[in-house]
């Protein structure tokens, strides 16, 4: 009803006040984000000793975050591992938002390169890198 | 409203002025996706004062000019699937209920990223996206509580008629 003539006139007063169901609705909100946090955080690693990187659905290879070295993702993206540390160094896309994700350590993580469609997440198992392998891809 | 067209280019210029402004402001926290999302101030604004497809119209025109301006055409697919389903619920929200424009501000801030969300997860075929849900959830309720809180005050103070 207050939309009718909302341009002619001052909005009334009460129709400014934060009403009790919106600090429910914005309780809920902040509450599935706990829930979704704390679901994240436990169903995570705490001992991640190795990253995985996907392209485009693609496996495309397991790499030791013990080992420095880095990692060419499809001639699009570099991966760097440096002291049990991963990130993104390089990225060809515009906006080079994965090169400012938090680094994969031992805690895991995800870094999402989404103009690329690759993902680089942290993994448990101390997984067998085959860089000749991956090279073909 | 004798001069909807002049007053609707008005609207989209400060929308786009505003989106210009934000991104001149580095605002990083670790999680891509997370800002401030200025140029919905406009959009809100419009929707309070006029009708959704005002508000919808000078938001796709905001979309266009700021993305082609600033951002990659990948970007603006992202932000037309935020902005189409923050405006449907904020649409709803401002038509059927009495809800706040800090309440209305928050759904759509936190809509806004579920369908970021939503579409990135399609493009990758995978949900991996989902690990950022958390942080963009909480995001999506502060950037809304201010944008919210700016469109009140700014509703409050501007001449009825705009």
């Amino acid at each position: 009803m207050k939309k009718e003539n909302a341009a002619e006139q001052a909005p009334a007063a009460a129709f400014t006040v934060m009403k009790k169901k919106e600090f429910i609705m914005i309780g809920a909100i902040l509450f599935t984000a706990l829930l979704l946090f704390f679901i994240r955080e436990l169903s995570g690693t705490d001992d991640c000793l190795s990253i995985r990187i996907t392209a485009a659905g693609q496996v495309y290879g397991e790499y030791s975050l013990l080992q420095d070295r880095v990692i060419d993702i499809n001639g699009t993206n570099t991966c760097e591992i440096k002291n049990g540390e991963a990130r993104m160094t390089d990225a060809s896309c515009p906006d080079h938002y994965c090169m400012e994700q938090a680094p994969i350590g031992r805690n895991g993580g995800t870094i999402i390169c989404l103009p690329n469609k690759i993902i680089i997440e942290g993994v448990s198992a101390s997984g067998g890198n085959d860089p000749e392998v991956d090279a073909v891809t | 409203m004798k001069q909807k067209t002049a007053v609707l280019g008005v609207f989209a210029a400060a929308a786009i002025i505003l989106g210009y402004v934000e991104s001149l402001i580095p605002f990083f926290v670790g999680t891509p996706g997370i800002k401030l999302g200025l140029a919905n101030l406009a959009v809100l604004l419009l929707l309070l004062r006029h009708n959704v497809k005002e508000a919808a119209l000078v938001s796709v025109v905001r979309i266009l000019v700021i993305g082609f301006l600033f951002g990659s055409l990948f970007s603006i697919l992202y932000s037309l699937t935020g902005a189409a389903l923050s405006l449907c619920v904020m649409g709803l929200l401002s038509r059927f209920t009495d809800m706040s424009p800090i309440g209305i501000s928050v759904a759509g801030g936190v809509s806004h990223n579920v369908g970021q969300l939503l579409a990135a997860a399609l493009v990758l075929g995978s949900t991996h996206i989902f690990y950022y849900a958390p942080a963009l959830l909480v995001a999506g309720v502060v950037a809304g509580i201010v944008i919210g809180t700016l469109t009140r005050e700014i509703d409050r103070r501007l001449p009825p008629g705009f």
